[in-house]
């Protein structure tokens, strides 16, 4: 069986639970192994990178030794914000590999302990490896009837040398897994535009009105679900939704990349956490059809 | 002993001012073989020139060291003063005082001991100069112009006119180029279409132009007044010496439905035809791959309605070989297409095109009669937003250069769009406008006052389609960088002119070069702008960086007449100094052993192989030999020879020997020393 490092990170263990409970119950469905790091700690993402770089470098840095003391040479990073952390300080230490060494030494070794060997992945570029094999041909569900807005916000595409993303304006990624799962992909012109995550607390305004622009044009472009891959993407659109939204607008459930992938893979509702979500999902379920054949059959 | 003269140069300061050239003069004198040695201010001046002359004829010198300036800048002049003396060009030697001492040096001392060893390094190697004589090499008087769009038909009309014989190969199957897409044209908007067709018409019927359409080069091989090139003529599967170009084949034709290349893809074509009206020659093509009698044997409509029996499914490519003396490269550009820009509406949204398909809209024989109206449904437009630098100076994106003409044609398009529909609303998005050129300022001030085109200092992010319209999303930055969401109903995409996609391939086999971003090079951007470094070759148009249509005649008029100048010769003498390949008589006849190591590395395909036979014809033995009008004398052969049988003349190994040796100040005196 696959084996491969799993990072939750604080949001996966508190309001994007429903996200980790999704990846779990998707790598479950398809016999991968996910071996938590043990003792992670917090990423550093939000404030540590903006303060002190050294300090961001060793949070990254100490949960990348963890990784390899276990033995793992990629962890999968769900939240986009953790990922852009790991991937960045591993980037940061391959660059700088004499930096790389001092650091494994401050963190306690062992001599032979190479931090540059851990590679942080996020799960669309984890579910793009899967598909041709693994999920392609364990999907039992097609997502037909699904219109589905891709959208990827900053951190899983920006800066493309972190996020090894070719057209980090114009990402196709998410749209290739939806479409070899049966969904319909929509066109539309915000994929990549900034949810305003980091006014999140202090400015809610601006959250507000990227939201509704968001919604706007992807209601517009057809879509009846949106598809994240980041749990501050899906807070700002699903929790704040009713907020943005006015009388006579209809609300969009959003949805993760593993939930979708999920139900795709036959998975129920429950399994992957849809019963937990602002936006309720109940309509969109009811289009999609039964459990049968493989998908990449038909 | 041989007679030596040396001759030291102050250049004015240039070289007195860290070196003795008194000093350098008298410890000349010691050397071996110098028989007179002098310093003068300017030896490059007459006087300084005259004093050379008078001591080859008094002293009778065998031989002189000009210590100067580099041999790239005053070899020439004192060759010829030397030869006006009497003496062979040729053994006149330049010892580089300036460039390679006085300019880089700063201590007067080691400075002046430096000038003295360089001199007494040529010194020892002028004793052992040859006279030699220029390799004369016949000229064919032929030229060659690979490329019929407005370049290559200006530069074959200029060199015919000049009483020259052209083979014009055009790779479509018609001339014109790019400018027959136009509609009108910058800065004065006449119609393209009205002042270009006399002129294909002209390249067409010309009696010493010879018109190879839909053809291709092959090879290219020989060397300047001689080169041999293979052109394939690709089947058309039309006879065209039966063909009247009546039209009664596509009029038939059941595949209406094609995709024009000519329109950009805006309208329709049929799988026989001509790809426009005006086409030169008048004949059709097949196309092959979209043609049902090809794919399937059952069709065959346009045979039976030629009226001459001038379809032929059966036609194959032809190869033809041609002499030629000179050889034009005029073979233009392409734009990028739109879906080279993945965020501009996903590269593949029909109302947002290139201006090559503005043109076509435009133009009053495409697609839509000269309306503009938009791609998705017909519909003209109501603001139109023109997206400049798509693809330019993008250093990001793999692109440094400014395409140059796109701020006129932007201007033009929204002028004519203007013009043509009076309420419409043509916005610019701009980096900064360029309008360098004659009447070019004049024009784009003409858009901006008197038409109303807004012209937004901007850099464009994103265009995506909603409400059945299209948002550009771009930053103003000239407020700041505040963003801007215009809505439009069509989007213009300046793109970027790149290099046709087998420029590298055909630069190969000319053996011409090309800069990083695939332009043809020429050999200086100033002072030699349309010769390239391989003699006899030249550029004319936009396949050497983007141009517009008036410096583009410019330089394909310039091309024509160095052509004309380089044929205006009887035959062509080049430089001497070439590699030569040991003879002797027999019994031994040549040490070359017949390896061939020098042809595998000679980058010039000069080495030839030379069948040795005696008086009855039995062959003794197969040498090399070298071929004096292709040699560039660049050595390479000497290095790889294993028997020491290949010398290069003016470079002999006695001569670097003597260098080197005298440098060591050893005596090492090579055998068979004068
Ligand atoms: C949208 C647009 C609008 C423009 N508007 C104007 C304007 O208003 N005014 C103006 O002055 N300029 C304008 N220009 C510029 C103008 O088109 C060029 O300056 C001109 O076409 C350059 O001519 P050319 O012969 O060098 O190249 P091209 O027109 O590209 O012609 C090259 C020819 O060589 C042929 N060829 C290519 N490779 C080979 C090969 N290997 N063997 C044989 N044949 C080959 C091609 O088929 C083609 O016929 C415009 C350009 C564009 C893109």
């Amino acid at each position: 069986m696959d084996t491969i490092g799993y990072f939750p990170g604080c949001s996966l263990q508190g309001s994007a639970f429903d996200y980790d409970r999704s990846v779990r119950a998707l790598a479950q469905q398809l016999s991968i192994v996910l071996r938590e790091i043990p003792d992670w700690v917090c990423c550093g993402a939000s404030s540590a990178h903006a303060v002190d770089r050294e300090v961001a470098l060793c949070l990254a840095a100490d949960t990348l030794a963890k990784a390899r003391r276990a033995g793992l040479d990629e962890v999968l990073v769900p939240c986009a914000m953790c990922f852009q952390r790991l991937a960045a300080a591993s980037q940061e230490l391959t660059e700088h590999r004499s930096l790389a060494g001092e650091i494994a030494g401050a963190l306690g070794g062992p001599a032979d302990l190479d931090l540059t060997r851990v590679k942080a992945v996020n799960p669309v570029e984890w579910l793009v490896r899967l598909l041709p094999g693994t999920l392609g041909t364990r999907a039992r569900r097609p997502l037909t009837g699904l219109r589905v807005a891709c959208y990827y916000g900053c951190l899983l595409v920006r800066p493309p040398k972190v996020t090894r993303v070719e057209e980090p304006e114009a990402p196709r990624q998410m749209e290739g897994i939806l479409k070899a799962l049966g969904a319909t992909t929509v066109r539309w012109g915000r994929a990549t535009e900034c949810c305003g995550a980091s006014f999140s607390l202090s400015r809610k305004s601006v959250v507000l009105r990227q939201g509704l622009r968001i919604w706007e044009l992807a209601v517009e472009a057809g879509a009846n679900v949106l598809c994240v891959a980041c749990p501050m993407c899906h807070a700002n659109l699903d929790m704040r939704q009713s907020e943005f939204l006015s009388e006579g607008q209809e609300a969009l459930p959003v949805l993760y990349l593993t939930q979708l992938a999920g139900l795709a893979a036959g998975l129920g509702p429950e399994q992957l956490g849809l019963g937990d979500h602002f936006v309720s999902v109940d309509r969109l379920l009811s289009t999609l059809g039964p459990v049968g054949r493989p998908v990449t059959d038909t | 002993m041989a007679r030596i003269g040396v001759f030291v140069c102050h250049c004015g300061e240039n070289i007195a001012r860290t070196v003795d050239c008194a000093g350098v003069a008298a410890a000349s004198l010691e050397m071996p073989g110098v028989a007179t040695a002098v310093d003068y201010r300017y030896l490059c001046s007459d006087p300084g020139q005259a004093l050379i002359r008078e001591a080859i004829v008094k002293v009778g010198l065998a031989g002189v060291v000009i210590a100067s300036c580099s041999p790239r800048m005053h070899e020439k002049t004192f060759r010829r003063a030397a030869e006006a003396a009497g003496l062979n060009p040729y053994l006149c030697e330049i010892a580089n005082l300036r460039e390679q001492c006085s300019w880089v040096h700063t201590d007067r001392d080691q400075a002046t001991r430096k000038a003295i060893e360089i001199v007494r390094a040529h010194v020892a190697r002028a004793r052992y100069n040859a006279p030699l004589v220029p390799v004369r090499v016949p000229l064919t008087r032929r030229a060659l112009v690979v490329g019929g769009g407005i370049a290559g038909i200006q530069a074959a009309l200029d060199i015919a006119e000049g009483g020259v014989e052209v083979v014009l190969v055009e790779r479509s199957p018609s001339l014109g180029g790019h400018m027959a897409q136009l509609s009108e044209t910058f800065p004065t908007l006449d119609c393209s279409q009205c002042i270009l067709t006399p002129r294909m018409v002209e390249a067409g019927t010309h009696g010493r132009i010879r018109l190879e359409a839909y053809s291709e080069v092959e090879k290219v091989e020989g060397y300047v007044g001689n080169f041999q090139v293979s052109i394939r003529r690709k089947a058309r599967y039309v006879d065209p010496n039966r063909c009247t170009g009546c039209g009664a084949c596509w009029q038939q034709c059941p595949m209406k439905k094609l995709k024009s290349v000519f329109d950009e893809g805006l309208g329709k074509r049929t799988a026989i035809g001509v790809p426009f009206p005006q086409a030169v020659p008048n004949k059709p093509v097949i196309d092959r791959e979209n043609c049902i009698q090809f794919k399937t044997k059952k069709c065959g409509r346009c045979q039976k309605a030629c009226p001459v029996g001038a379809i032929d499914f059966d036609q194959q490519d032809d190869l033809v070989t041609e002499q030629v003396g000179a050889i034009v490269a005029a073979t233009g550009f392409q734009v990028l297409g739109k879906e080279a820009f993945p965020l501009y509406a996903d590269g593949d949204h029909p109302d947002v095109i290139t201006g090559l398909q503005f043109e076509r809209l435009a133009s009053a024989s495409g697609p839509t009669g000269g309306e503009i109206r938009r791609p998705s449904d017909g519909e003209i437009p109501r603001t139109v937003v023109f997206i400049q630098c798509a693809g330019s100076r993008e250093p990001a994106l793999g692109r440094g250069y400014c395409s140059k003409i796109c701020c006129m044609y932007t201007a033009k398009h929204a002028m004519l769009y203007k013009h043509k529909y009076h309420p419409g609303r043509p916005i610019v998005l701009c980096m900064d406008v360029r309008t360098g050129g004659k009447g070019y300022d004049e024009f784009w001030r003409r858009a901006t006052e008197q038409d109303g085109v807004l012209y937004i200092r901007s850099r464009s992010a994103r265009v995506y389609p909603s409400g059945g319209r299209l948002v550009v999303q771009a930053a103003d930055t000239l407020l700041g960088g505040e963003r801007m969401e215009l809505e439009a109903d069509l989007v213009v995409l300046a793109t970027a002119m790149v290099p046709q996609p087998d420029a590298r391939a055909l630069a190969r086999k000319l053996g011409i070069g090309y800069d990083s971003d695939g332009w043809y090079s020429e050999v200086h951007p100033k002072l030699r702008p349309v010769e390239c470094a391989s003699a006899g070759i030249f550029l004319a148009g936009a396949c050497q960086g983007p141009k517009d249509i008036p410096e583009t005649v410019a330089q394909a008029s310039a091309a024509a007449s160095k052509v004309l100048g380089l044929f205006a010769a009887r035959e062509l003498l080049r430089e001497p100094l070439v590699s030569r390949v040991h003879r002797a008589p027999p019994p031994v006849h040549s040490i070359c052993g017949g390896c061939f190591a020098c042809e595998q590395v000679c980058p010039y395909r000069a080495i030839e192989r030379e069948e040795i036979r005696d008086r009855k014809g039995n062959l003794i033995k197969v040498v090399a030999r070298v071929n004096a009008g292709l040699c560039q004398g660049c050595g390479t052969c000497v290095a790889a020879c294993r028997a020491k049988a290949i010398d290069l003349e003016g470079f002999t190994d006695e001569q670097i020997v003597a260098a080197l040796g005298a440098l060591a100040e050893s005596n090492v005196e090579p055998a068979g020393a004068r």
